[in-house]
């Protein structure tokens, strides 16, 4: 059982093939604004490095966000290209869940938003987007924080008794092999997650 | 033959084109979705485009009765358009690259336009004038070779298609315009409604329609027409500023054979006016069959035929595009 995973809704994209359950290869590229365009050549070289091709896979998993819309677009539609042109299925991990699957238990993942706000997800917090200090305040002083909107919003978070490891600590970066991890082949499809609204306002009186 | 993938604006298209054969084109149009804004939302069209990409390939494969193993290449428009919504067919073109082991060519959007005219029994080959009307352009391309053209005129400001769509608004239609407005002015009388012929008396050949929209507004409010009237009033205005840039850039140029694509294109009487044009100065006349006048992936696979595909990991390299590039777009003086 061979199945290559991959997420691009973060500023650093990440690719990853499993075999039989383990992790054989992984890597990541940070660009900030820029890593989603280099997916393909990521899901080359884990594959090259695998010694295998797409059609030696038996899945793909994806993350479906959040994070950048544009990112989580370039990643599903990578993933999902790829896995009509092989046949193969393809099942959608949550990146937040991926981030604090790989984190200590009990974390919560926080990805920056933008707009001085952030995703966030942990075992009781429901995902959504939440302006750092209403979401610092919200959760229990003392847990630990992980993923690049937990660095960006450091000040905020630390000031209201929370714990977030060094800006380059592992733990804040999406990994794929996490996807492998969690991934679960049922059927259901890899829907993209951007819990925020376009913005768009229906013109008047419109039909 | 080619897969083209094209999603520049709010159609998810890909169609399956040999030459000038065309074995499927799948259009998924996003109109109704954007109906209720008025106009194409970046982001909503951006969402559309990822639901759908993949089952419009599959159905262009599948009409064609096509494996991907069995293509030449695969083509996908990298530009000009919405970043956000070429983004998705660039990403997915690539991996359909990658996974069939193909080659990618990129193709620019109003190239496809130019190149509908190929999509027909009797090809349109250049040299030729053409005139590229749509929602999101107006221009007038001197085209010298399959893959070579000039722009020598542009809208300065709003695209045709935008003067339709703003003048539906004010006429309480519905989005997209052009259609709406030709249905209603079908019943009305073009010479009801007096409006200036837009950048009548201005050198050169660029186009303008803010003012006609203006003209519109205030005709409205001050003159009590019927809203056929004004309809067809208003169709025959943005036709006649179309009409007389285009006769001065057939006198500018000496071409002798005039195309004209893009989805205004297929407004009947623009086809008409442009008809009785050709007529008037012994010239060549050639629309776009209507099925491909809007945006559609069968012309982005046209114009691939003309262009080199990029192996890969080279096609890596490809970029989707927000404005027309540099070389391309050239304003010529006259
Ligand atoms: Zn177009």
């Amino acid at each position: 059982m061979r199945l290559l995973a991959l997420d691009t809704a973060t500023d650093c994209a990440t690719a990853a093939l499993a075999t039989d359950g383990v992790i054989v290869v992984e890597r990541a590229r940070a660009a900030p604004g820029a890593a989603a365009r280099e997916v393909l050549a990521l899901v080359d070289d884990v594959l090259a490095a695998g010694g295998v091709g797409i059609g030696d896979l038996d899945g793909i998993v994806v993350g479906t966000g959040p994070g950048s819309f544009t990112g989580i677009r370039i990643g599903m539609a990578t993933a999902t290209a790829l896995a009509d042109a092989a046949s193969l299925p393809l099942a959608g991990v949550s990146t937040l869940t991926a981030l604090c699957e790989a984190a200590p238990s009990a974390a919560v993942a926080v990805i920056d938003a933008r707009r001085r706000e952030v995703f966030a997800a942990g075992p009781d917090l429901a995902a959504a987007a939440y302006d750092p200090a209403t979401l610092a305040a919200t959760l229990r002083p003392g847990t630990t924080l992980v993923g690049d909107g937990a660095v960006r919003y450091r000040d905020i978070f630390a000031a209201a008794g929370h714990a977030i490891a060094a800006d380059d600590d592992p733990a804040h970066r999406v990994s794929a092999a996490s996807h492998l991890r969690l991934a679960r082949f049922d059927g259901a499809a890899a829907v993209p997650t951007y819990l925020r609204e376009p913005d768009a306002v229906p013109r008047e009186g419109a039909r | 033959m080619i897969l083209a993938i094209e999603t520049s604006c709010d159609e998810t298209c890909a169609a399956v084109v040999d030459g000038s054969t065309v074995y499927s084109n799948v259009v998924s149009s996003q109109a109704l979705l954007h109906g209720r804004f008025g106009g194409v939302v970046p982001e909503i069209a951006s969402r559309r485009h990822l639901e759908l990409v993949s089952s419009v390939v599959r159905a262009a494969l599948d009409d064609a009765s096509v494996r991907l193993a069995d293509l030449r290449a695969i083509a996908v428009t990298a530009g000009p358009g919405l970043v956000g919504a070429l983004l998705v067919g660039v990403a997915a073109a690539k991996a359909y690259a990658y996974a069939a082991a193909k080659p990618l060519v990129a193709v620019d959007h109003l190239h496809g336009h130019v190149a509908s005219l190929s999509l027909d029994e009797e090809p349109f080959e250049p040299p030729f004038l053409c005139l590229l009307v749509s929602g999101g352009h107006t221009l007038l391309l001197d085209v010298t070779g399959p893959s070579r053209f000039t722009v020598i005129g542009r809208s300065l400001d709003d695209a045709a298609g935008e003067a339709f769509d703003k003048g539906a608004r004010l006429l309480g239609l519905p989005y997209p315009g052009g259609p709406a407005i030709e249905q209603l002015a079908a019943d009305g009388d073009p010479g009801c409604v007096p409006f200036p012929v837009a950048m009548a008396g201005r050198r050169g050949l660029d186009f303008s329609f803010a003012g006609l929209k203006t003209a519109l507004a205030t005709r409205l409010r001050d003159q009590a027409a019927a809203p056929a009237d004004m309809a067809a009033s208003y169709q025959a205005a943005v036709v006649a500023s179309l009409v007389l840039r285009t006769e001065q850039a057939l006198e500018a140029t000496g071409a002798r054979r005039l195309g004209v694509v893009g989805g205004v294109a297929a407004n009947a009487s623009l086809r008409a006016a442009l008809n009785r044009l050709g007529e008037r100065r012994g010239v060549a006349v050639k629309a776009a069959l209507p099925r491909y006048c809007g945006d559609n992936a069968a012309m982005i696979g046209a114009a691939a035929a003309h262009l080199v595909p990029v192996e890969f990991p080279d096609f890596l390299q490809i970029d989707a595009y927000a404005r027309a590039a540099l070389g391309v777009e050239s304003s010529v003086g006259w």
